[in-house]
């Protein structure tokens, strides 16, 4: 009869922990280090602003900040992961020599008695040394004058850190018991740490390289494939809560799962060799064949952009990996250049699914779902915030979001305009190789949210033609997409920061308090309920806003979520202007004479990508762009016979060219029908407005033949 | 009783045991013979449940072997490759047993280190080979486990040591009614210790034997003549070999041993006397008998 299986053997937990003391040793030297040193020096210069600020309480953050901050945390997380993958190699190590696996196997000990026994004996160990250390810093802080009162927070400190070393040593038993030789578990511990997310890295790679749409969605959504960094990240950033712990517990109870399966199973005749399982080895060799194959690949991509190049690395690190895996197997140089079935498969396997990514078999970058398909789109366009500051002129409302994901809209007539959008895209995705093809585009990144919850995003370069154009214009001007902007819906005590400047003042002026914003903020808002955004007047002036998404500033800080507003003046803001005039600041229009000359940038028609330049130093052309823009002449008699596009750089004061523009985002009026300025005059930022001309057809211009 | 039914074990392409049954009665001591990679190893290991077989059983009293910790306490494996913790020495390595075998006797440790000689507070590591060796008899004793695996155990030993040894495995035997399987390449270092030996040849078990047995009815006589004897002068007889260095004739004979003397002294020998067969003998007879040329088989 088979005796009942035994989990635990008290005296053997015992007789374990005084043997592997070195061990706990190790770790408590580290942690001494890392912790109890460390809080000295940050305790006594604490100490040293404590005394020269008594009233501010340096030493009492400083400890809260120290045992829950996410800053103090990330080196011992990082330490308590070593420890944790090491503690596989010092605790199962015997599984990898012969000697030492006869003479554990052959006790009266049960499997699953050394794996319990083994790993409460790291967990334990690991945990009093660290523990130590952690109330040597207690105590450290305390002498210096802090109060006792985040006591709790070390022991929530000591759990997340056994966490980690728990979590990380589950899975070096597991490369133990599925390998037979240490430098094997390095390489499983390796796969199993990150082939996920590495394979993953590979797919996004090679779909950034060869589809024209393709943007990553979420980087961070690869990190949750990889236990390590997934919980290095989530604790650098101060989001590992009480959801993170949970997920974090689950994988460690699955992984000792796993572990405890494997040990049982393991034959004891493989130790030494490379897996304890051989019929691990096809699924081994192919994921490191994979990973070889993909990196080499895309390293031989990037230095030359070449395909036959790309493929010729995809087949020599497919090989590499191949020879790696096998003369591990077979443990003999020959051995390398065996069984070459299996790398040719996978080598055909990985070339074939770069051929895919290269010939967008799947139709990638043609997709435009139905706008019956989707629930809601966000969309931003690529270098376009001063675009948006010269759209946004008419509506008096500007907004720069931290991401996709805060500014969505679900009104049809928007989700329509960005499909249009999108469909231009895609007709540009099938003329990127014509000639001339390059800086006439603009790069639009759109996110579906489909109506089954999903989310897909495409990335268009899409050429500015009338199409895209009218799109954009009702995508932009769309109530629904400016409702989230408006500031008459937007809640002005959330305002951080309210500046107005003006074309007769050479300083700006910023709201000194809560009083002067809401007086400010209220005048304009009544204002653009009365007038809208007048665009045939010049500005007198512009307020810059600030607004938090969140009470919390640091929140906001630290998770995005900023609004920007930008308000120009008219002079039919009588409600603002008066404000203005109390606070003593005078609103006046930009002159002329601080415009020094004018540049025109267009492109011949929408089948031609070629930009042309004018340029203009005439006052009187630069006058009349001033004061209406209606009529427009320009002194070599270009007249357009189609919609184009112009735009009117004026050099600013410093002489920037057109190059440093460009880069700055300066190009590129997207409208047919606007002309638009930028003008730098003394005292102001760099600062713009829409002029609206009626049609290109009367602005007179001639393309020269 | 340790039962082996239709065991096998294969490493790759390699079958190390096939298909062998073997049954070791309690309180016998037995001799497990064969050349290098006959699959001795193999074999004590699966008995010792730290292989699990392809194929067949290894049961004890009745139970099986692999992971079944209460069999396990009542066996003892030392193997061929000793090991023991880096730096420790008896004295620790005895409170690692003590946790794993309940029984583990400090009377019997402290004695035997005694009669052996050893310092239990000195690190094994500095041990020579024969004393590491006598290291792991002692823990295998104290045990106070029944059944004992000795793969290779006497390499090592000098021949004093290997007289106490035997001599201990013989009170194991009588007084505690212990179970000793000894691995060994060499029928020469079981001479009068084994009451049963094994010869495992390429994984299966060539021959099993009762020595009292093999030995009962084989005569082994050395005998000298005026002229060189011949064979046929003894047709009478069941000659298993003989052998002639000039006038020396030494022969080993089946049968009743005053028949086989009178046959020879009929022949007038200028002397002629009865001298003990050898395990290697005795087998070398009993498988030329078979059929097995087993010259290349024994060390």
């Amino acid at each position: 009869m088979k005796s009942k299986t035994c989990w635990f053997n008290g005296k053997l937990f015992k007789n374990t922990l005084k043997r592997y003391w070195w061990f706990g040793f190790l770790v408590f030297l580290t942690s001494f280090f890392s912790v109890s040193v460390h809080s000295a020096v940050l305790a006594a210069n604490a100490a040293v602003a404590q005394a020269a600020n008594p009233t501010a309480k340096v030493l009492d953050n400083l400890l809260v900040e120290y045992f829950t901050g996410s800053q103090y945390i990330v080196t011992d997380l990082v330490l308590a992961l070593a420890f944790g993958a090491a503690a596989g190699l010092v605790f199962f190590g015997y599984l990898h020599n012969k000697r030492q696996a006869d003479f554990f196997h052959g006790q009266p000990v049960s499997r699953e008695t050394q794996i319990s026994t083994r790993f409460l004996t790291g967990c334990v160990l690991y945990a009093a040394a660290y523990v130590v250390n952690l109330l040597f810093a207690f105590v450290i802080m305390l002498s210096y004058g802090a109060s006792a009162a985040v006591f709790g927070s070390l022991v929530l400190r000591l759990l997340l850190m056994v966490l980690a070393f728990a979590s990380l040593y589950a899975l070096s038993i597991l490369c133990a018991a599925l390998t037979g030789n240490p430098f094997a578990h390095l390489q499983m511990g390796f796969i199993l740490s990150f082939g996920g997310t590495l394979l993953m890295c590979c797919l996004e790679w090679m779909a950034d390289a060869f589809l024209q749409t393709f943007r990553p969605i979420a980087v961070d959504g690869m990190f949750r494939g990889s236990l390590p960094v997934y919980m290095i990240w989530k604790m650098a950033e101060g989001r590992f809560n009480l959801l993170s712990a949970l997920c974090v517990i689950v994988v460690l109870a699955v992984v000792l799962i796993l572990s405890v399966v494997a040990y049982r199973k393991r034959p004891v005749e493989f130790t030494g060799g490379m897996l304890a399982f051989p019929k691990l080895q096809p699924a081994f060799r192919a994921v490191l064949c994979l990973l070889t194959g993909t990196l080499l690949g895309a390293v031989f991509y990037s230095v030359l952009e070449s395909i036959p190049f790309c493929i010729f690395g995809l087949i020599l690190g497919t090989f590499l990996g191949h020879m790696l895996c096998q003369g591990q197997f077979n443990r003999s140089f020959g051995g390398m250049f065996t069984s070459l079935v299996p790398f040719a498969a996978t080598a055909a396997v990985l070339c074939a699914v770069t051929a895919c990514f290269m010939l967008d078999v799947t139709k990638f970058d043609q997709y435009v779902p139905a706008q019956s398909e989707i629930r809601c789109v966000g969309m931003q366009i690529e270098g376009e915030e001063p675009y948006f500051r010269r759209i946004f002129d008419e509506t008096g409302n500007f907004v720069s979001s931290n991401s996709l994901e805060t500014v969505t809209f679900d009104d049809p007539e928007v989700v329509g305009a960005t499909l249009g959008i999108a469909h231009a895209g895609v007709d540009t995705v099938e003329s990127r190789n014509k000639p001339g093809f390059g800086a006439a585009t603009k790069t639009y990144t759109i996110r579906y949210t489909l109506q089954n919850g999903k989310q897909v995003q495409r990335c268009y370069e899409a050429i500015p033609d009338a199409a895209t154009a009218e799109s954009l214009q009702t995508l932009l001007c769309a109530d629904a997409y400016t409702a989230q902007n408006d500031l008459l819906h937007v809640d002005i005590s959330k305002a951080g920061y309210v500046n107005v400047i003006t074309g007769a003042s050479d300083d700006a002026r910023t709201a000194k308090n809560a009083a002067e914003k809401q007086e400010l903020l209220s005048a304009l808002r009544e204002d653009l309920r009365a007038n809208g955004r007048p665009i045939d007047q010049l500005p007198l002036g512009r307020i810059d806003c600030e607004f938090y998404a969140t009470e919390d500033k640091a929140e906001t800080e630290r998770y995005g979520g900023y609004r920007y507003m930008d308000f120009n003046i008219y002079g039919s803001y009588t409600n603002t202007i008066a404000v203005l005039e109390g606070w003593g600041v005078k609103a006046e229009p930009v002159s002329e004479e601080a415009i020094e000359n004018a540049k025109y940038l267009y492109i011949r028609s929408a089948d031609q990508y070629e930009n042309i330049l004018f340029e203009t130093e005439d006052p009187a052309q630069i006058r009349t762009i001033l004061q209406s823009g209606q009529v427009f002449s320009v002194s070599n008699n270009m007249t357009l016979t189609e919609p184009v596009y112009i735009e009117v750089l004026m050099e600013d004061e410093n002489g920037m060219s057109l190059e440093q523009m460009e880069k700055q985002g300066y190009q590129y009026a997207l409208s047919s029908s606007r002309v638009t300025m930028e003008t730098k005059a003394a005292g102001f930022a760099s600062y713009q407005y829409n002029v609206r001309l009626g049609g290109l057809d009367k602005l007179g211009v001639v393309i020269p033949g | 009783m340790i039962e082996i039914q239709g065991l096998k074990k294969s490493f790759g392409d390699i079958a190390a045991v096939a298909s062998l049954s073997l049954e070791i009665p309690t309180g016998s001591i037995f001799g497990l013979v064969g050349t290098n990679g006959a699959g001795k190893s193999t074999l004590l290991r699966m008995i010792a449940g730290i292989y699990r077989p392809d194929a067949g059983t290894v049961t004890i009293d009745g139970a099986p072997v692999y992971e079944n910790m209460d069999v396990k306490r009542n066996m003892f494996y030392i193997s061929d490759d000793v090991y023991y913790f880096r730096s420790a020495n008896m004295e620790e390595m005895r409170a690692y047993y003590k946790c794993i075998y309940p029984d583990f006797s400090d009377t019997v440790f402290e004695g035997l280190a005694h009669a052996f000689d050893l310092d239990t507070k000195r690190r094994i590591a500095t041990f020579s080979k024969g004393m590491t060796r006598q290291a792991m008899l002692i823990f295998a004793f104290a045990s106070q486990a029944r059944y004992l695996l000795l793969d290779e155990t006497f390499d090592g030993l000098d021949p004093v040591m290997r007289q106490a040894v035997k001599k201990l495995l013989s009170i194991g035997v009588s007084d505690h009614n212990v179970t000793p399987i000894i691995a060994s390449h060499s029928l020469r270092e079981l001479e009068d210790i084994c009451d049963r030996v094994g010869l495992l040849h390429k994984g299966g078990m060539v021959l099993d034997m009762d020595v009292e047995s093999m030995e009962t009815g084989m005569h082994k006589v050395q005998c000298a003549f005026a002229e060189e004897a011949q064979r046929e002068w003894f047709e009478a007889l069941d000659i298993l070999s003989f052998e002639n260095r000039g006038r020396l004739c030494t022969m080993v004979a089946a049968g009743d041993e005053k028949e086989i003397m009178a046959a020879i002294e009929a022949r007038k020998p200028q002397f002629a006397e009865r001298i003990p067969l050898t395990l290697e003998e005795l087998f070398v007879s009993k498988m030329e008998g078979i059929g097995y040329e087993i010259k290349d088989l024994l060390v």
